[in-house]
């Protein structure tokens, strides 16, 4: 049974055309706004902060997205979403639902829905596309033989805070006993240790696919994901921020206040600052292990120009040109 | 961090031989540091040598590649 369908560009509000560009606008601007540290509603801004999430994961990668509109092109036929002939899930490198052959699973509290899971997530096993199997010619001699359960992988979407912090996360795990045919739901919980990097898998011993024969569990592996945040993105353990600063704050230096992840500082701007330059700040990004050492926050500096100026301000504009040596083009 | 475990505890955890995972290491199979990507990687190598009669050449050879390709993939989400 294929898993509830989401119109992910609903979701966004974007057009089924829209450029890379028109997401990520649409994105950032809605994250902004239902990001969970700055909405009114904690609640409801949470899970649609995750399902804006899911959205731009799907839709703001190129392969992904394509994948998406092929499997969604028959979406709204009577009867239901139904993948289209042909479709497989190896393809999609995904895994969770095994399409009818074999073992099923499905997670809960990962922040992603079914939807997802069944078709994009890094779901599989030992990494591998569904299908890649073990089944070889001498299978059949090795029946009875006890055999360790698979490794099943899987994404889980981790707020940036949560990274910065570390958490517990409740998961709940559905699987289909090869053997005898029964759901099987386990649940436990999740530590997401501080300083989780984006890609970062996290290990859940025992919790794979039951062994068969008497042998041992396969393991969980949770894929990290960062949740994009409106202010902040990572690489590692390091953070980067845009900074929009005037035009004379970057010619003539200045001091603004800046929002990191667990505090405000302020940055000196120094005089002739260019568009685009990075400043480091040390040790102001996420933690890098039990050491206490944290990453670099990185500001890169994007100089915005005014497009509308008062009488007052060209009169200051015309003295500039008037003034100035400065040519950009020599 | 990952924690990191000893060669032992890695070969009781993975049921691979110590001398196993010392090849192993030796060919750059698996990174010398071994933490939870290593287990990933020792039973992903494992389930290729069993499955797939996959040799020491072979085993290279595509861990080399599904390593490259699991890398490109994280590089352009970051640069998304």
């Amino acid at each position: 049974m294929p898993a509830q369908f989401k119109d992910y560009y609903t979701t966004l509000g974007v057009s089924r055309d829209a450029t890379p560009d028109d997401i990520k606008k649409a994105f950032r601007k809605l994250a902004r706004q239902y990001h969970p540290d700055t909405a009114k509603d904690k609640k409801t801004a949470e899970e649609k902060f995750k399902e804006i999430n899911e959205a731009n994961e799907v839709l703001g990668d190129p392969e992904k997205r394509k994948k998406y509109d092929t499997l969604g092109a028959r979406w709204n036929d009577a009867g239901g979403f139904e993948p289209p002939p042909g479709w497989q899930q190896a393809d999609a490198g995904a895994g969770a639902g095994a399409g009818g052959q074999g073992q099923e699973f499905h997670f809960g509290g990962t922040g992603f829905s079914d939807f997802f899971e069944q078709y994009f997530s890094g779901g599989s096993r030992y990494g591998f596309p569904q299908g890649f199997e073990e089944e070889t010619p001498g299978g059949a001699a090795r029946q009875g033989r006890a055999r360790r359960g698979h490794d099943i992988e899987g994404d889980i979407l981790v707020t940036l805070e949560e990274a910065m912090h570390g958490t517990q996360r409740p998961i709940s795990l559905q699987t289909v006993n090869r053997q005898t045919g029964a759901v099987e739901t386990h649940e436990f919980q999740v530590r997401i240790p501080p300083g989780a990097t984006d890609g970062r898998r996290i290990r859940v011993p025992g919790q794979g696919e039951p062994g068969r024969n008497g042998g041992a569990a396969g393991d969980l592996y949770l894929r990290v994901r960062h949740a994009s945040h409106p202010d902040f993105t990572t690489r590692e353990a390091d953070l980067h921020h845009e900074l929009d600063v005037a035009p004379w704050e970057a010619v003539l230096g200045a001091e603004v206040i800046v929002p990191t992840l667990d505090c405000s500082i302020k940055l000196r701007l120094p005089a002739g600052t260019e568009d685009r330059q990075q400043l480091r700040v040390r040790g102001k990004g996420l933690p890098k292990g039990k050491t206490g050492e944290r990453g670099d926050f990185f500001v890169t500096i994007n100089v915005v120009l005014p497009t509308q100026v008062s009488d007052d301000e060209r009169k200051l504009w015309e003295q500039l040109r008037a003034t100035s040596t400065f040519n950009p083009r020599a | 961090m990952n924690e990191t475990y000893t060669l032992e505890v890695l070969a009781e955890i993975t049921g691979v031989t110590t001398q196993t995972i010392v090849q192993y290491q030796e060919h750059g199979l698996i990174r010398p540091e071994f933490d939870d990507e290593t287990i990933r990687a020792l039973r992903r190598i494992e389930h290729l040598r069993e499955s797939c009669e996959m040799n020491l050449a072979g085993l290279k050879l595509l861990t080399g590649l599904l390593n490259e390709v699991e890398q490109l993939r994280e590089e352009l989400r970051a640069r998304r």
